[in-house]
């Protein structure tokens, strides 16, 4: 049963305009902060107290996981002006950049854009190109021990063709060490990021192709002229993740194959701190010179970004 | 400076018998099992001692026994590449984690282990589990740091000798050689008959002890000590010792590309019967093949002129395995002492010596005869003098990147000077 008074509806607060929008803008705030705070707890769990205490550990002296650590404040960033070991890893990192960016990214964009005309085979020209990239590092180490081997593949390729005195002990030769660790990522690279540049390259028109070969335009015309100021920004991206993987991954290839020697032929900086933390076991060194790449890969990605969004704005 | 005439004086007493018997002094025998109704004590070991490796059947057939002898204690294994191991008990450390005992070589990081908490030290447990007088003093040496704390029961123990292939000498018309010249004679008639002179791993960190054997062939002890453990290269012996390896290495006494060979190559290369010499420790005694068992002599490496040494030089020591006591171990005491107890008694021991060729770390061990490895036996008649193995002298923070000099030299062209100024660079480098 309906009584009356069930009818009549309750009083409710008339709320002014500016009330009623502050009280909704403090709801989604709130909602906003709810939604975000998973990811930011997880940032700040994973991501930041990690970073932190790289910069914290770096302030120690610590000579091994076992043993106690000593606060000595920035003595291992003054150790770097007398560390003549850090000076042959930032030369050959610079080496490793210097060819391992021009050596592949350019290539890669090529192999992309190719890819991207999608002539017949291309999807397995795709597959085939990116498979370096599906190979563990250990696998991919494996391969490259068996091809420089003082009796491997390209050795004996080279006796083949009766250019035998070109034979080298590649991995272990001063003047072939690095450029033999160097060609390994550019053989994976182009593969890789020509295979990016690939899902990139298809976002442009065809259209546009089309206008072109209209005009007279070839394909070299086409992927400079017009692919290439297109994906700018996106090239720009492709060198700094380059750039980043030679700065500090790339010395998974060290670490496999030559422990940064002979001598100091493949020392560069991703492998000194792996071997600062793990094999010299000087922890806080280690994390010194983290921080110093730390540094250096923002500085060189900010350089990059600018140089970027300076030539496509241009 | 120790004369090893005979190994033996250190491993094995009981060796000349066919068929020693286990004397008083002995550790108790394996206890009968008594039945148990309270919950089994689960012992975890991290060791390295594989199916593929010569020791792991008799370690798992001690295993065996002993869980057999006491029921109420479990032995849960894990196998794991021996240069893995440090790390990963360090960080199992960490979470207090770590296995109760760890089977591992008493190089690198294991050093601190004492110190920071990782493994207990053992004096105390020698005594009180009836072990004092029962170790050699060279193994308990080996494990001892410098304020006397024995830092792990030592187990295995190993002569690192020159193998010589005499039927490729033989192909060549030439004895073995004593001397460095004899040896850059041996090298010139060996690749003349079309064979390869000395094989060793350029490439890694094995590498490094052929060249601190040929540098310390030149070199008294004392000198040795000076040059390896505090970096002083310039002294007149320790620069004389580069200058002879890079003589030898000038005179094609290496195989062609050793500065690109590493250990398991090198092993397959000398195993294939194809080089004069090689460098490798008692533990590949049990990988040799049968067929070319016959032609290997064991040896020291050949002496050049003037040297302070008497006889070819080798290493032997007893780092090459302990069992380290972990603060979880120790908190299960009682089994430990029993898994110690029951592995240490000779007959036990004497299974590694017998089916491996292990170098035993107790004095007293009953072996037969007519069951050791052929090289094994052979090691103990060696005439040669004992130089120091690197390990025991190199500073932690130098041994890691020691081998990137060793591998320099060992590439033609490198200088004698260039390898002292780098030598010296490492040490200073890791002050």
């Amino acid at each position: 049963m309906t009584t009356l008074g069930n009818a009549i509806p309750r009083e409710r607060k008339i709320l002014s305009n500016a009330d009623y929008h502050r009280r909704l803008a403090r709801k989604r705030r709130v909602t906003f902060l709810l939604l975000v705070l998973p990811a930011l707890v997880w940032f700040l769990a994973f991501m930041l107290w990690p970073l932190l205490n790289m910069f914290f550990i770096s302030t120690k002296q610590w000579d091994g996981l076992a043993l106690p650590q000593k606060f000595i404040f920035l003595d291992n960033f003054a150790r770097f002006l007398n560390d003549k070991n850090l000076g042959v890893a930032i030369r050959n990192t610079g080496i490793h950049l210097l060819v391992g960016i021009p050596g592949v990214v350019p290539f890669a964009f090529m192999l992309g854009f190719f890819l991207s005309l999608r002539k017949p085979g291309y999807r397995l020209l795709r597959t085939i190109f990116f498979s370096p990239s599906m190979i563990s590092v250990a696998a991919l180490a494996m391969i490259f021990l068996g091809l420089y081997r003082p009796d491997g593949m390209l050795n004996s390729f080279l006796n083949t063709i009766g250019l035998s005195s070109l034979n080298r002990v590649w991995l272990a030769n001063k003047s072939t060490a690095l450029g033999a660790i160097i060609a390994i990522d550019i053989w994976s690279g182009i593969g890789f990021y020509g295979v990016l540049f690939f899902a990139a390259l298809s976002s442009i028109s065809e259209e546009l192709y089309e206008a072109a070969q209209l005009d007279g335009a070839g394909y070299w015309t086409m992927m400079w002229k017009i692919a290439f100021p297109l994906m700018l920004d996106f090239f720009g991206v492709i060198i700094i993740l380059q750039f980043l993987y030679i700065l500090s991954g790339a010395a998974q290839n060290v670490i496999l194959l030559t422990g940064g020697g002979p001598g100091t032929a493949t020392l560069t900086l991703g492998y000194y701190l792996y071997n600062q933390a793990f094999l010299t076991q000087r922890l806080g060194y280690s994390q010194a010179i983290a921080v110093l790449i730390f540094f250096v890969g923002i500085a060189v990605i900010l350089l990059i970004r600018r140089i970027t969004s300076r030539l496509s704005n241009w | 400076m120790l004369v090893l005439l005979v190994v033996a004086s250190m491993v094995l007493s009981a060796c000349a018998s066919a068929k020693a018997t286990p004397t008083a002094t002995n550790p108790p025998p394996t206890p009968v099992p008594t039945p148990t109704t309270a919950q089994p004590v689960t012992l975890t070991i991290w060791h390295n001692w594989g199916p593929d490796d010569a020791k792991g059947a008799p370690l798992q057939s001690i295993f065996k026994d002993f869980m057999a002898a006491n029921p109420g204690i479990i032995i849960k294994d894990e196998v794991y590449v021996d240069a893995d191991i440090p790390l990963k008990v360090e960080t199992a450390s960490a979470a207090k984690q770590e296995p109760d005992l760890v089977f591992v070589q008493r190089v690198g990081s294991p050093l601190n282990w004492t110190e920071g908490g990782i493994a207990l030290p053992v004096n105390d447990l020698i005594k009180q589990w009836g072990f004092e007088g029962k170790f050699t003093d060279v193994a308990l040496e080996n494990f001892t740091l410098a304020d006397g704390k024995i830092q792990a029961f030592p187990l295995e123990g190993y002569t690192w000798p020159i193998w010589y292939n005499t039927k490729v000498l033989k192909a060549a018309g030439v004895e073995i050689p004593m001397t460095t010249d004899q040896l850059i004679d041996a090298a010139t008639k060996v690749r003349a008959a079309g064979y390869q002179p000395v094989i060793a791993s350029g490439a890694d960190g094995m590498g490094q002890y052929l060249f601190t054997l040929i540098v310390q062939s030149a070199m008294s002890d004392e000198d040795a000590a000076k040059a390896l453990g505090d970096g002083d290269w310039t002294i007149p012996s320790a620069v004389k010792g580069v200058q002879l390896f890079t003589q030898l290495r000038d005179a094609k006494v290496f195989v062609d590309g050793i500065e690109g060979i590493d250990f398991a190559s090198g092993n397959t290369r000398f195993f294939e019967g194809k080089t004069m010499m090689s460098h490798f420790g008692a533990w590949s005694f049990g990988e040799a093949p049968k067929e070319l068992l016959p032609d290997i002599q064991l040896g020291g490496f050949p002496l050049p002129a003037g040297s302070p040494h008497k006889f070819p030089v080798i290493y032997s020591a007893f780092t090459a395995k302990g069992i380290w006591i972990t603060p979880n171990g120790a908190a299960k005491m009682e089994a430990v002492k029993k898994f110690i107890q029951f592995i240490y008694q000779p007959q036990m021991i004497a299974r590694f010596v017998e089916q491996a060729g292990m170098t035993p770390p107790l004095k007293d061990v009953p072996v037969d005869a007519t069951k050791l490895n052929p090289l094994f036996s052979q090691s103990l008649t060696m005439q040669v003098e004992v130089a120091k193995t690197p390990d025991f002298f190199l500073p932690p923070k130098v041994q890691p990147n020691f081998a990137t000099v060793s591998q320099e030299a060992f590439t033609p062209g490198t200088t004698a000077e260039k390898i002292l100024a780098d030598l010296t660079a490492l040490y200073e480098a890791n002050k």
